[in-house]
């Protein structure tokens, strides 16, 4: 089975032969990372979780946690490593953020996601001496802002107004965006701006240097207070005939083209990185559950949260490592599996911590204390997706794909081989954003599907082999059950479009399952960090197939045991909750 | 904090027998309230959203996925309760959006709470006694709604010590004795529909957290009567035909969608339009 790759592009980043040492590169980083970071459980760690809470409190980043991250030189995790700096997978970069995001979501937020947001587009689409600048500033430690196109119907972080006027050489910036993180703070700002021209009524983007605060026809509104994300330093700009040179533009094209380049990275990578966030609201409750008789472990109802809570974290994280594979092996299908990500991620994440708070009881309101990081995650994680709005755009990429696509049947070059599924194989080209506005010509993931199912049908006998092909099978005919209400869409004169958006929620489903089906098909070994057998792909595909229809049985104990079991046993020794069970600092 | 429940929605024509009032006029309101205050609550009769034939095959587009769990539905009451609760949520929902309720799928979460499938800008909640429906809607991310019997029993059954907090119990005594019962049930409206908006149910313990006034709004504490949740909670109770109790809890995690003075708002007050869905053009990252 080959891999799908629509174009040819740039082989391999690394070779066979660098394999394990690239793979021991990124293990070193993230170990660098959490090892400074230390124990988040230590209440005399002064980058602890005590400590985190406090700064939230008062609406600030901890000092000491950014003079980490510096150190760390966290930024040239965000600079592809032609310019100098270390990113060269996507899969990689979430990876090492959610060591950030494991303390502090808005930490996370404002040293790397946000400035991340921006940089995506300049790597999309800038020119040679745009990223080489871009390049120099984020390696030397300077933030970015950004303001992206508005939707149709925003909200205060995603509403901008910005138009750019033409005048002489350059542009006239006017209009406001209520809020920006780190606007107070960048050093250079990406603003996407309508450009009012004859001829022209799409949107332009300027990568342009921060004003300084008393610059004429600028002006930089007060701070906003935020529910969640409390440290960032969220700010409005308001531009009024503020010039702007031509060369400011970013790349040449539209900008809701250049948008659409850098989104795929984007969209992937940021929920991602809010795993992180997710893995301390488990951790947490694990703890309190563990400390406690009243709501012990053995409790069949906190077993049960606990075991679905570390199934949606699997789920998310086989989604995840897919979609930002996806960016470069499949970039013409990574707009649509991007877009699922940025869908399905916030949704599952904020809900599996709500499922845990019933854990927590009174303790998941606790202000200070050993379990207050439980509640300020629960304020960060409804945050990180920014509401309705935030997956607004997404939802609407996933429909048109759906309008397209409504076979969704794999690409003459075969379904997804095993490169999209393996999370330590380091071989991916690198990213070719050109290729992510074009055309897609099939579903690698979801055109799959058939031949893993029957795959998982012939496993064995055992009861969890059973209990996964039977999944399977359920899974498979949720597609055709898609299918055939896709094909019905088409028929119909204007697809009505809440039907349509019923459908996107369901192909989302679907491409998660298909992802942990992948992930499940194509593992590794023993030494790949995921509990040892089908139980968790078993307990994944259980939580998708609930989701697709509530009469989907309960898997069985025999699977949702030694899930229990691997997520003590991950707590005990300290390891991430994700599908790489990364140590954690102690 | 939600305003008071809507008096009836309009009285619709019977749901299978004609065309449902999708873009009735009298929707506007609640339109309006979604419009300007986030959040809208909606009341109706049992009676009035029944349609004439439960074996109707009309009522299988009209309910989509929850047709197949009618048909496991036996006793006459709970089915009747179970399709006009789905037919006003669906309407409302439908009136809102600008979408036919056939082409809403009223879907599930594994936890059992009831969500618009796609439909991320709307958020629902339903609740009923025999004869009074109640629909929470918002378009701020969370929305959980209960109604209870005003004079339901719950004082001296025990009921209060499985279901208050110290810190309520203790408040509890301070009210006066033929107020008692109808604050018991209030505080248990409140703990339903703030279960709900978190898709707990009954899981969330309810002795764990509970209910108080705090500057003049209701603010959940913790059982100690310290603060619990923030200001991105509202929370409301009202009394609904003289003998219903109805709560609300409404979950708005900041993101504004009413920018200050000079700001064009995306959410106009004076609106009445829909809530529209998303077009395939929209950007944002």
């Amino acid at each position: 089975m080959t891999v799908a790759t629509s174009a040819a592009g740039p082989g391999p980043a690394a070779g066979a032969g660098a394999a394990p040492s690239a793979e021991a590169a990124v293990r070193e980083r993230v170990a660098r990372l959490e090892r400074g970071f230390g124990d988040l459980d230590d209440p005399g760690n002064p980058l602890g979780a005590a400590q985190f809470v406090r700064a939230d409190a008062g609406r600030r980043l901890l000092p000491a946690a950014e003079a980490l991250l510096d150190g760390f030189r966290l930024q040239a995790e965000i600079v592809p490593e032609e310019l100098g700096g270390r990113l060269g997978r996507l899969d990689v970069l979430a990876r090492v953020l959610r060591a950030v995001f494991r303390r502090d979501a808005a930490l996370g937020l404002a040293c790397g996601t946000g400035p991340y947001l921006a940089a995506a587009a300049v790597w999309a689409g800038g020119s040679a001496r745009q990223r080489h600048r871009t390049a120099d500033l984020l390696l030397a430690g300077g933030r970015m802002a950004c303001a992206y196109p508005q939707p149709a119907e925003g909200n205060a972080f995603l509403h901008n107004g910005f138009t750019a006027s033409p005048d002489g050489a350059g542009y006239l910036l006017d209009g406001r965006k209520e809020a920006l993180n780190n606007a107070a703070r960048a050093a250079s700002l990406l603003l996407f701006a309508r450009v009012d021209e004859p001829g022209g009524d799409g949107h332009r983007a300027f990568l342009i240097d921060a004003p300084q605060a008393d610059a004429p026809g600028f002006r930089l509104l007060p701070r906003r207070s935020t529910t969640g994300v409390r440290g960032c330093l969220v700010h409005g700009l308001e531009f009024t005939r503020y010039p702007v040179t031509a060369d400011r533009q970013l790349g040449t094209g539209t900008g809701a083209e250049l948008a659409a380049r850098a989104f795929p990275a984007i969209r992937s990578t940021g929920p991602s990185m809010a795993l992180g966030c997710a893995d301390t609201t488990l951790r947490t409750a694990v703890a309190f559950a563990r400390a406690r008789s009243r709501a012990s472990v053995r409790a069949p109802r906190t077993r049960r949260t606990l075991q679905d809570a570390f199934s949606d974290l699997l789920l998310c994280d086989a989604l995840a490592l897919v979609a930002t594979r996806a960016a470069h092996l499949l970039p013409r299908e990574s707009a649509t599996l991007s877009a699922v990500v940025k869908y399905l991620l916030p949704m599952f994440l904020t809900e599996t911590a709500y499922d845990l708070s019933a854990v927590l009881g009174a303790e998941s309101y606790a202000r200070q204390g050993a379990y207050a990081v439980f509640q300020k995650a629960l304020r960060d994680l409804p945050m990180i997706g920014l509401g309705p709005a935030g997956s607004e755009a997404s939802r609407a990429a996933v429909a048109d794909r759906l309008l397209r696509l409504p076979g969704l049947r794999p690409p003459p070059e075969g379904a997804a081989g095993a490169a999209l599924f393996q999370c330590h194989e380091p071989g991916l080209p690198a990213l070719r954003p050109r290729e992510f506005v074009l055309p897609a010509e099939g579903d690698s993931l979801v055109g799959g599907l058939e031949e893993t199912v029957e795959l998982a049908r012939a496993a064995g006998g055992g009861e969890l082999d059973r209990a996964l092909a039977g999944y399977a099978t359920a899974l498979g005919r949720e597609l055709e059950r898609l299918r055939r209400d896709c094909a019905l869409l088409g028929r119909s004169g204007g697809p009505a479009r809440a039907r349509v958006y019923g459908l996107v929620d369901r192909y989302a489903l679907i491409v998660a399952g298909a992802a942990c089906l992948g992930v499940w098909r194509y593992r590794t070994g023993p030494d790949d960090g995921l509990p040892t057998g089908p139980a968790w792909a078993v307990m994944a595909l259980a939580r998708v197939l609930r989701r697709l229809d509530p009469a989907a049985p309960r898997p069985p104990a025999s699977a949702a045991e030694p899930l229990l079991t691997a997520l003590l046993n991950r707590f005990d020794d300290a390891r991430s909750f994700d599908l790489y069970a990364t140590p954690l600092g102690r | 904090m939600p305003h008071p429940p809507r008096t009836p929605p309009p009285r619709p024509v019977r749901p299978v027998t004609g065309p449902l009032p999708v873009t009735d006029a009298s929707w506007q309101p609640v339109r309006r309230e979604l419009r300007s205050t986030g959040a809208s609550v909606v009341y109706g009769a049992v009676a009035d959203w029944l349609p004439a034939d439960l074996g109707d095959p009309r009522l299988a587009a009209a309910l989509g996925q929850d047709h197949a769990r009618l048909r496991h539905l036996t006793r006459p009451q709970v089915r009747r309760r179970f399709v006009a609760s789905r037919l006003l949520l669906k309407t409302a929902a439908g009136a809102v959006l600008d979408a036919a309720p056939e082409e809403l799928d009223l879907a599930y979460k594994p936890g059992g709470r009831p969500y618009l499938r796609g439909i991320d800008q709307l958020d629902v909640s339903l609740s009923h006694t025999e004869e009074l429906l109640v629909v929470g809607l918002t378009r701020h991310s969370r929305i959980g709604v209960d109604v209870e019997h005003a004079d339901r029993r719950m004082l001296g059954l025990g009921t209060e010590r499985q279901m208050c907090t110290p810190y309520e119990l203790e408040a509890l005594r301070r009210v006066a004795e033929d107020r008692r019962n109808g604050e018991l049930v209030r505080l248990w409206t409140l703990k339903e529909a703030y279960s709900k908006a978190i898709g707990q149910g009954l899981r969330f313990r309810f002795t764990e957290f509970g209910f108080g006034a705090r500057g003049g709004r209701i603010r959940l504490l913790r059982p100690d009567g310290s603060p619990g949740v923030g200001g991105e909670w509202d929370f409301g109770s009202w009394r609904v035909a003289g003998r219903f109790t109805v709560s609300a809890a409404v979950h708005d995690p900041g993101f504004g969608g009413r920018p200050g003075p000079g700001g064009r708002s995306p959410f106009d007050a004076a609106s009445t339009g829909p809530l529209p869905l998303p077009d395939r053009g929209s950007t944002a990252c």
